[in-house]
């Protein structure tokens, strides 16, 4: 799986990301510091969710309603 | 009855070389995983933490326990072996795993003397664990049951899970088994029921590795690697429709949403590198099941516990080289970056056995895409003799095939795409027939007429 190295515009840390998640454009990479979500810095997006997790159904990405607290 | 992790750590914890650290420790700051590291630098052993923050960081009562598998010693104790090579371990367990044994209904469930569901979920409560730098939030190590088609049984699948939320995990799922019963589910538009198990007797977590048919219910490979049949009780959430070990120490019961996927990741692999943060699978919790006294059976991932935890697939590769080509003596695997290159030993009678067998070993196993095959005299779990036997007795023309189009890991960093990898097979046989070339080595007679000890030696 190829990676990318995103960094978090809020806290500053590291993220090693899916490079596919990021060709997506419009999925959001949770954050391994402050588990806040952000947009990659830069995106293809030429594929979409269903085609980057190999699904046969429309895909919705989820997320949690609040940033948690731990 | 022997079936569960407390009576492993009784019966075969100091054989197994078990250690307790009874100080409180906090999972979420690294502190069990920084011991674990030094434990494996100094005296690899299973350790148990018998005082634990949990995710909240309150002092819980779920204890965590690592390196099951972090010796061959301890390994072995799993199968009701002493000591022993791993040439003995993968043989004991190709014996236990031919004795399939049917799961048993039980009227008593230990893992449900509690019991919280729906709005008092709270996973907060429970010990997650953040293993190595840059991990991307608080762990799990579990076993996923999930139930097959056609009164097949049950799957048993060895998965991460990442806190989401109260109710929420994230879960990465290999495209294998579990992967099509989600994918069946979800095109139908229904969730699939699982229960995670985070906790039961070892060799229940080694019968999710198993290569086994679909057909088979793995319940029974539990029971096979148990020595007994596997207790199973109604989940609190599934009743009857989806079975769980009643002996087990903890199991969250849930749904894998359909159409549903989440951030999730990174985490260090057993290949030993970052795995990414990807789009997983969510788990919908339904329910949170545990015994007294709970502990929680843990993966040290990326280190020793996580690469010995791959003898059934290391055991597999064994058992279909063999079906291919009876001549096959042993099968190793490079134990530095997981099971992706293995070595075949054969006493090869005919040309061709060497990438028949590769082919075997190959097939079943998505993680493998490079084979090296040696003749008997060289010892597959010794590096430098397998590298030997490559250095001089291939020739890249004729002994080196390339198979593209390969399914793959998706945790292989070097993989294209979703699952596409290339094969590699390298003969280091000897060809049929060749007059093979005495070793350089003195002759065993005059080591034996000249001892060492006999001769006046000095420094200069």
């Amino acid at each position: 799986m190829r990676m990318r190295d995103e960094e978090c515009p809020d806290c500053g840390a590291r993220n090693i990301v899916d490079s596919g998640m990021c060709d997506i454009g419009t999925v959001r990479i949770r954050c391994v510091g402050c588990a806040g979500y952000f947009l990659p810095s830069t995106s293809s997006g030429n594929r979409t969710v269903e085609n980057v997790t190999n699904a046969g159904v429309p895909i919705t990405v989820w997320e949690p309603a609040a940033r948690p607290s731990t | 009855m022997k079936q569960s992790l407390r009576s492993w750590m009784a019966d075969s914890g100091k054989e197994a070389g078990l250690r307790r650290v009874n100080d409180l420790v906090n999972p979420m700051g690294y502190e069990v995983t920084a011991l674990l590291a030094q434990i494996e630098e100094s005296d690899p052993a299973p350790v148990h933490f018998t005082a634990v923050r949990s995710l909240d960081g309150r002092p819980g009562n779920f204890s965590l326990l690592f390196n099951a598998y972090a010796t061959r010693q301890a390994v072995g104790t799993v199968l009701d072996l002493t000591a022993g090579s791993w040439r003995e371990l993968l043989e004991r367990y190709l014996d236990r795993e031919r004795e399939l044994r049917d799961p048993v209904v039980v009227a008593d469930a230990p893992v449900q003397q509690h019991v919280v569901t729906g709005a008092d979920v709270r996973l907060e409560a429970l010990p997650f664990v953040r293993h190595v730098e840059h991990d991307g939030g608080p762990y799990f190590t579990p076993i996923t049951v999930s139930r097959k088609p056609n009164g097949w049984g049950h799957n048993l699948s060895w998965n991460r899970a990442m806190y989401l939320d109260r109710d929420h995990m994230g879960v990465h799922v290999s495209p294998r088994q579990l992967w099509g019963l989600h994918r069946e589910a979800e095109n139908d538009g229904r969730d699939l029921p699982v229960a995670m198990v985070l906790g039961h007797h070892p060799a229940f977590h080694l019968a999710s590795a198993a290569r086994t048919p679909l057909e088979v219910d793995e319940f029974a490979v539990a029971g096979a690697l148990l020595g007994e049949p596997l207790e199973m009780v109604p989940s609190r959430t599934f009743g009857a429709d989806l079975m769980v070990p009643a002996q087990a120490e903890v199991v969250v019961e849930g749904r894998l949403l359909a159409g549903r996927r989440a951030a999730e990741g990174p985490f260090g692999e057993f290949m030993r590198y970052l795995g990414p943060q990807k789009l997983s699978h969510v788990l919908e919790v339904d329910a949170v099941t545990w015994r007294d006294d709970p502990v929680v059976l843990g993966i040290f991932t990326g280190y020793a516990d996580h690469l010995n935890a791959h003898v059934s697939i290391h055991a597999g590769h064994l058992a279909a080289a063999r079906t291919a080509v009876p001549q096959v003596e042993q099968v190793a695997w490079f134990r530095g970056g997981g099971p992706t290159t293995a070595v075949i030993s054969m006493r090869k009678t005919a040309d061709g056995q060497p990438m028949r067998a590769a082919m075997a070993v190959m097939a079943p196993a998505n993680t493998l895409k490079q084979v090296i095959v040696v003749d008997d005299d060289i010892d597959v779990f010794d590096a430098q003799e397998v590298m030997w036997a490559v250095s001089t007795r291939v020739r890249a023309d004729v002994d080196i095939a390339v198979l593209p189009n390969l399914q793959g890991h998706l945790l292989d960093p070097s993989q294209q795409g979703y699952a596409g990898t290339t094969g590699l097979v390298i003969d280091a046989t000897w060809p049929q027939g060749a007059v093979r070339p005495p070793t350089a080595r003195v002759p065993d007679a005059a080591i034996a007429e000249f001892p060492l000890g006999s001769y006046r030696m000095e420094g200069v």
